[in-house]
Parts: C-alpha cells; sequence; structure tokens
C-alpha cells in the first residue's frame, strides 16, 4: 500500500476523535429529530479496496441497501452516505414526521424524509469536522439510492482494487429494530490531503 | 401575529411540512406560503408583503444566501432566517453579514418559534 496514505498512530487518533465529535452532534440531531435516546458505536477507520468497502457495507447481502449518499468538496473530498437498515420503515417515519399521517402519504414521503434526515446526520458529521480543521466543505445535494454495495459505491471493474479511506459509526435507538450507518470515503488523492488537514490540525494543538 | 406572512422555502417537502406544523399548531391565523425552491419563492411573493421567511440554505439552483439576498431588496423590514443542517461557522458569519438569523437543523418548535417570537 501506498506509504503516503498510512497513518501514524497520532494521526489515527486524531480522526477518530474528530469523527466521534461530529457523530456525536450528528447523534444528537437524530435524537432530536426522533425525541429518543440515540447510540453510537466506536467509530472505525480503515484503508481497504473499493471492493472490500462494498463487502463491508453489505451487512445482508440478501436485501437491498437503502441510502442517502452526499458527496462534499473542499481542501479533500469524497462520499458521504448514511445507510439505513429499517425493519419498519414506516415506524421510523412516523417516529420522524410526528403527525398522525396515514401509511399511503408516509410512503409517499419516505424518499424526502429519508433525505432530509441524511442531509441532517452527514452535515453534522462532516461540517463539525470542517469546523475543528479550520477548513472549508461544500456539499451536493443529498441522493436517495438503493441497490446493491457495489451499485451504491458505483463500482467499475477498473475501481475494484482502489484503495479508499473508510470511516464509520453506527447509530442505533433502543428498543426500537433501527439502525442507520454513516459512511465517509476518501479515495487516494483526497486521502493524502485529509493528512494534511490533519497534520496542521494537530500542529495546532502542538503550539 | 395574525397580520404575519411567513415564507417557507426547502426543496425537502418533510421540512416544510415539519415547519409548517409547528406555526399552524402556535397559531392558525398565520399564513404560510410554501416554495421548493428560490425561484418559486421569488415568483409566488411578487404581489404579497412578507414578513417572515425561513429559508433553507442547500437548495437546487439559488442558495438560501442569495435567496435571502433578493428577498430583502424586495422586503428590506423582512425577519429572514437560514434554516440549515450546515453548521459550519463560516456559514453563520456569512448568514450574519447579510444580518439573518442562522437557525441550525433538525427543525424543532423551540427552535422555529423563538426565530419567529425572538
Amino acid at each position: 500500500m501506498d506509504d503516503n496514505i498510512q497513518l501514524e498512530e497520532l494521526q489515527h487518533d486524531a480522526i477518530i476523535e474528530l469523527l466521534n465529535i461530529g457523530m456525536g452532534k450528528a447523534a444528537a440531531s437524530l435524537s432530536l429529530m426522533l425525541n429518543e435516546e440515540v447510540k453510537l458505536s466506536i467509530p472505525r477507520l480503515e484503508l481497504l479496496t473499493r471492493q472490500q468497502a462494498a463487502n463491508h457495507l453489505n451487512t445482508q447481502p440478501q436485501q437491498g441497501i437503502v441510502a442517502i449518499k452526499q458527496y462534499f468538496h473542499g481542501p479533500f473530498w469524497g462520499e458521504a452516505l448514511l445507510l439505513f437498515q429499517l425493519d419498519n420503515n414506516l415506524e421510523f417515519l412516523r417516529l420522524l414526521i410526528k403527525d398522525n399521517l396515514p401509511s399511503d402519504l408516509l410512503i409517499e414521503l419516505e424518499a424526502d424524509a429519508l433525505m432530509e434526515v441524511g442531509n441532517i446526520i452527514l452535515s453534522a458529521g462532516l461540517f463539525s469536522l470542517a469546523n475543528n480543521l479550520n477548513e472549508e466543505l461544500t456539499s451536493d445535494l443529498p441522493l436517495f439510492v438503493t441497490g446493491t454495495a457495489v451499485e451504491i459505491l458505483e463500482i467499475n471493474a477498473s475501481q475494484k482494487n482502489e484503495v479508499i479511506m473508510l470511516l464509520r459509526m453506527d447509530f442505533a435507538l433502543e428498543n426500537k429494530d433501527i439502525s442507520l450507518y454513516a459512511v465517509f470515503i476518501l479515495d487516494l488523492p483526497s486521502i493524502k490531503q485529509f493528512k494534511s488537514s490533519i497534520d496542521q490540525f494537530l500542529g495546532k494543538l502542538r503550539q | 401575529m395574525t397580520s404575519h406572512m411567513i415564507l417557507v422555502v426547502d426543496d425537502s417537502r418533510v421540512s416544510r411540512m415539519l415547519v409548517r406544523a409547528i406555526i399552524d399548531h402556535d397559531n392558525e391565523q398565520i399564513q404560510v406560503i410554501e416554495a421548493g425552491n428560490g425561484e418559486e419563492a421569488l415568483s409566488k411573493t411578487q404581489d404579497i408583503q412578507v414578513t417572515i421567511a425561513i429559508l433553507d440554505l442547500n437548495m437546487p439552483g439559488m442558495d438560501g444566501l442569495v435567496l435571502a439576498s433578493k428577498l430583502l431588496a424586495r422586503f428590506p423590514k423582512a425577519k429572514i432566517g437560514l434554516l440549515t443542517a450546515n453548521v459550519q461557522d463560516i456559514v453563520r458569519e456569512k448568514a450574519h453579514a447579510l444580518g439573518i438569523t442562522f437557525i441550525p437543523k433538525p427543525i424543532t418548535e423551540e427552535r422555529i418559534l423563538g426565530f419567529i417570537y425572538g
């Protein structure tokens, strides 16, 4: 693997800590939206090939994935994804919309509602990271995507072995069959830039 | 509050529904105009007086900051809030520079009514 993308222990710790802060804000936002306690997992940071990343996301290969995808741009760039594992979509939508709407209207609003949740959670994570790194990021409009992990990550044959950085954190609602996974993917040139931003952040801490 | 005309602009229908529900629940006399983007908002407000506007930032076409500056040119006394998930300091600063209020998403009754009555 390219030595330029390997992380030193301190860089790794800094990324995990910044992800923890950003996702903590995202969890607080989700909790406010749903009026439920949200449990957060430990952040995961891995350097993988795109194909390995797809395998990683396919927790239930027999089921298609429902996800919200947002491309982000700036000094480093990539894809932010919020993956939903919902055994009961209507229960989740009712928690979110807090209105006694008929089921057919809720189903009509599903994509819109999930995009709004995705936008809020992914933005909380990304832009908190940007604030802490003193960088400016922009994001595209959220996309509602479904399919296999390979389809969602839009992996073609030439990209399968490309190395990417995968950052992941899981959200779960206690007593409800609702889990969400936030994933951030950076490709090789972006990883190098991201490391540079992390080094600047660490440099300021040492001053 | 009966004379208020509140413009709500967001490309998310769910977000517009949430804001409208909070306003309706508080005071059904307040008139709410919804638009899904900036162009629609400008078109729908050509012949009316907007006193309060709640604008999403990231929308197809013009963003909420551009829309805010156009609305302020048309309604200089309007109170405008930028309702956004983009919590970057730079966005807060841009909102502040325009003289509008930064309202972070998610949408809550406290945040929406706090802006309207604050």
